[in-house]
């Protein structure tokens, strides 16, 4: 379907994911290129048909700034009535600011998987339980890039970065 | 022949209990004094299942279900202390605490607050999440009570009291997600509301130090909640 009828991915680049469902879905990788793209086999890689809507990112993604989107998104329209999903997007939102800007710890990580469980099962609507999806599906499929970022304050994508992370960088020098 | 009761027998813990079929789990565990957290909850107002501590594991049932808003049913089997709900309970609560700046030591609500005394419970000594710190507004437009808003956890008791008990709906939220605040009238100073009947109901309904009493110092704003289910049963005498 990407290669086919989306044309594949400009300029001669890699493929990286396809994220399905809108903000509320999971990123998949390469392997699942040749799935069908119905409910079931969806649900099985671990994302949804969703909206039906589809991203195709390449190497030039990075999947943390990607879930960090996504979690921008749902921090935004969050309507504030439950706690999980009032304070744990915005914390959610925070971590993933934090291994952007390469000043995350191990810490931060296993807080993030944490808010992931908790969001899932304790939230009121569809929109709390399903905004960790983003985080869990790119944790399921790209955990290497998120360490990269934490482990040796590099984006594999050269995405993320910029004043923030030179100043995290600063401080891990003069520390 | 006697009429059928409308009678649902469960198990909560363990225990083999009825309840009427328009009760709650939480009124049949309240009942039986078996102990479910809860923050927004409060007998005598409407439940909405925000607060999310209330949660509990049924039997059959996937999801976690919030026993203020789930109905008794025949046969259910319910788990209200597990190991699973006290670690997401803990970390609700502290998710709560990170929120806004609640600084027991010098709230006016010190020992008495519903907050800090669950947190007691629930064994929480210390808070993992980093807090946010926001700059939170004090209104002590009001002739006799104040809002801070640094302490409240939006519970929404106030916006319910006010427009279910007192029928004035001077309360109410403004904005969503971690940006909602309470407000009054249409986010006007507390003290040039026109609809407030200056009743106080809203300041003792408040688990937390968010609404209090002018004059009050640190630990010394006790809450009065015994009117709620007193009016409650006069009204319902009444009709």
């Amino acid at each position: 379907m990407v290669f086919e009828i989306g044309g594949g991915i400009p300029e001669g680049r890699k493929f990286k994911a396809v994220q399905t469902g809108g903000p509320s879905g999971g990123c998949l990788p390469s392997e699942c290129l040749d799935m069908p793209v119905d409910y079931e086999s969806l649900a099985k890689a671990g994302s949804i048909m969703g909206s039906g809507g589809m991203i195709v990112m390449d190497e030039s993604s990075c999947m943390v700034d990607v879930a960090k989107y996504f979690m921008d998104f749902c921090m935004t329209e969050s309507c504030g009535k439950c706690i999980p999903c009032r304070v744990g997007t915005y914390q959610m939102h925070r971590i993933l600011t934090a291994i952007g800007n390469m000043n995350a710890t191990p810490q931060d990580m296993k807080m993030l998987e944490e808010l992931c469980d908790l969001l899932k099962h304790t939230s009121l609507c569809g929109l709390g339980q399903s905004a960790p999806n983003p985080v869990v599906s790119t944790l399921r499929s790209f955990a290497e890039e998120y360490r990269a970022h934490i482990e040796d304050h590099k984006c594999p994508a050269g995405v993320c970065g910029g004043q923030a992370a030179a100043a995290a960088a600063a401080e891990r020098e003069t520390a | 022949m006697s009429p059928v009761a409308p009678v649902k027998t469960l198990k909560i813990d363990g225990r083999d209990l009825s309840g009427r079929q328009e009760e709650t789990i939480l009124d049949v565990a309240r009942q039986n004094g078996i102990f479910i957290p809860r923050l927004c909850e409060m007998d005598g107002l409407s439940d909405v299942g925000a607060c999310r501590l209330c949660l509990v594991e049924i039997k059959g049932q996937n999801k976690l279900l919030p026993a203020c808003v789930t109905v008794v049913e025949e046969g259910m089997e319910v788990t209200t202390d597990s190991e699973r709900l006290q670690g997401y309970r803990r970390m609700i609560l502290e998710l709560l605490f990170t929120e806004r700046n609640h600084v027991c030591s010098v709230c006016v609500s010190n020992g008495h607050c519903e907050m800090q005394m669950l947190a007691q419970r629930l064994g929480i000594t210390h808070v993992h999440f980093p807090y946010r710190y926001p700059k939170e507004e004090v209104d002590a437009s009001h002739d006799r009570f104040v809002i801070d808003h640094n302490r409240c956890i939006l519970c929404t008791r106030c916006v319910r009291v006010c427009d279910e008990i007192e029928g004035a709906h001077t309360w109410d939220i403004m904005g969503r997600g971690i940006d909602a605040k309470v407000i009054t009238d249409l986010n006007e100073p507390w003290g040039t509301s026109e609809t407030c009947t200056s009743c106080g109901k809203c300041v003792h309904v408040c688990p937390t130090g968010a609404l209090f009493e002018k004059g009050r110092s640190v630990a010394e704003m006790l809450k009065r909640r015994q009117f709620l289910p007193y009016l409650t049963m006069m009204r319902e005498e009444n009709e």
